[in-house]
């Protein structure tokens, strides 16, 4: 079993810590976003910026053994690395965000930091997470388990400098250490035969 | 552009019509499922890469409906491979599914798909190569669902209600109010430390229109029974051969499970209807317990519809999802759709 299910309901969002970029921003804001350019192998977003961003989601927890699992890191860094250069060759931002569901915010943050560098972070709540809630159960409805990755196109219009609309559509997601691994193992695959799979065979959905 | 390769050389392809004959069974002769020609349509994801979770594929009219488990999405696709549509799952008039897992046919142009993260069941309308979302009913008093199919007007739905160990398995649900109108068939397993094993893993619901049954059976019981839709039990088939991973409750909350030695186990993974009479069951065999790992041999048990009999064993079918007019809806590799024609033999 490489996954951690389960809904483990609290009485309130006690400990929710929003960090970005290692500085406090405030809860929830989209609008003012303060980069951190510690990160030398991050290309921190400029935001506002009207445009689409490609935002992945490392939803995880240092509760769950599945998180923990030996290659799991190497393969979320893989994929940032991978899926970065895609953005910035199609003109969009890239945006890393890591959601700890543990139930201490700080021990999810200290957890996060094993996966690398993200451009937001979410921790604490457990599944009460308002990431989780976002990413899992209310917004973009998926299956309830960690570790998960959900891939997220995020369109972004502004109006006078502000934003006045943001979309946000879900390309794919991978559940399970295992399917993260193996999706890692492909994009490399994939990217490196020149970036896209062959039709040879047959039409391809996309 | 499809590209149709021969499987069988010495198979001249043939638009099976899906209405084969079964006169054989009555006699006792064998019958095989002879596979015909493959064409293929790959799923792709983030990064190009292949979509794993395609979790059904039923064909509607004439047009192949896919449950694309990565977005939650349903894609309509022609029987040539090309995709006419995707329904997204989310935004103002989606269904908001969390874990859809099967779909079944209702009527000529309506589908159901069977969400079990909270159990629902959402219905939904071809039209004009895209689907409508009709209604989405919350299954309030079941849990752990697993299947769903639809007979005579009716959606039977495979899950439990709580205590389990009071549960029936097969639930027929009241279309108005998505209340369950009636229950029938027990839990497998007969000990009672033991955890019914239906409970665990997926177990799989075939609805047979012309013969008026429904057909379970469970991921990890090697067994496959068959009920009219009043809940009677017409047979009950044990499956030769079977390894399954057995569960054992230790204490409350708390379950071992027992592999066989060598690591190698097996579970039901698919029931279709290949033709009319006839029922398929197969078991994927795995090694070890790593999720995710390809079947080292897939056996395809050809079963009478009639009593459950055993027709045929076969090894060279590929991973089935569903089966209607003449095709099989396969996956066999990751990310990849294979609708492959087919007819029923004498042997």
């Amino acid at each position: 079993m490489t996954m951690h299910l389960g809904f483990r309901e609290r009485s309130a969002l006690a400990g929710l810590v929003l960090a970005v970029g290692g500085l406090s921003a405030g809860f929830l804001s989209t609008v003012h976003w303060a980069g951190s350019s510690s990160a030398s192998e991050r290309a921190a977003p400029v935001r506002p910026r009207a445009g689409t961003e490609f935002l992945v989601v490392a939803l995880l927890s240092s509760d769950c053994g599945a998180s923990k699992y030996p290659g799991l890191k190497d393969a979320v860094a893989r994929i940032h690395q991978v899926l970065r250069t895609d953005a910035k060759r199609d003109g969009k931002s890239f945006v890393s965000v890591g959601v700890a569901l543990d139930h201490e915010p700080w021990q999810g943050i200290e957890f996060l930091k094993n996966f690398g560098a993200f451009d937001e972070v979410l921790a604490g709540g457990s599944w009460l997470n308002t990431g989780a809630i976002a990413y899992l159960v209310r917004d973009l409805p998926g299956r309830r388990a960690v570790p998960q990755l959900v891939f997220i196109e995020r369109d972004v219009e502004l109006e006078n400098g502000t934003i006045s609309t943001v979309n946000d559509r879900l390309a794919g997601r991978k559940t399970g250490a295992d399917a993260i691994i193996r999706f890692a193992d492909a994009l490399a695959l994939s990217h490196q035969a020149n970036g896209a799979p062959t039709d040879a065979d047959g039409p391809t959905v996309r | 552009m499809s590209t149709q390769a021969t499987w069988y050389a010495r198979m001249a392809f043939t638009a099976v019509a899906g209405v084969v004959s079964v006169a054989g069974l009555q006699s006792g002769r064998a019958q095989q499922l002879v596979t015909l020609q493959k064409t293929r349509a790959a799923v792709a994801g983030v990064g190009g890469v292949a979509v794993e979770a395609i979790n059904d594929v039923i064909l509607i009219r004439d047009r192949i409906v896919a449950l694309e488990g990565e977005t939650n999405s349903l894609l309509v696709l022609s029987t040539d491979g090309r995709l006419l549509s995707r329904k997204s799952n989310t935004g103002a008039d989606a269904a908001m599914l969390g874990y859809p897992i099967q779909m079944a046919p209702v009527g000529d142009h309506e589908l159901v798909v069977l969400d079990a993260q909270k159990p629902r069941l959402a219905r939904f309308a071809l039209q004009n190569d895209s689907l409508q979302l009709l209604s989405v009913l919350r299954l309030s008093s079941l849990t752990g669902v697993t299947g769903a199919c639809a007979l005579g007007g009716q959606t039977f739905v495979l899950g439990r209600t709580t205590p389990p160990e009071k549960s029936k398995l097969l639930h027929a649900i009241n279309p108005a109010d998505a209340t369950v109108r009636y229950s029938f068939g027990d839990g497998f397993g007969e000990a009672k430390d033991e955890f019914a094993p239906i409970f665990y893993g997926a177990g799989k619901l075939l609805c047979l229109s012309r013969e008026q049954r429904l057909v379970i059976a469970s991921e990890n019981y090697p067994e496959v029974r068959a009920y009219d839709a009043q809940g009677t039990l017409l047979w009950s088939r044990s499956l030769p051969g079977f390894r399954p991973v057995t569960y054992q409750q230790v204490k409350r909350g708390s379950f071992r499970y027992n592999m066989p030695e060598d690591g190698l186990w097996d579970a039901t993974v698919s029931v279709f209807q290949p033709a009319d009479g006839l029922i398929a069951v197969q078991v994927g065999r795995r090694k070890g317990s790593v999720a995710g790992t390809k079947f080292t041999t897939i056996q395809t048990l050809l079963l009478s519809a009639r009593d459950g009999s055993i027709v045929h064993v076969q090894r060279d079918v590929p991973f089935v999802k569903s089966a209607g007019a003449g095709r099989l809806f396969s996956v066999d590799d990751i990310g990849t759709l294979w609708f492959v024609s087919h007819r029923v033999e004498d042997r």
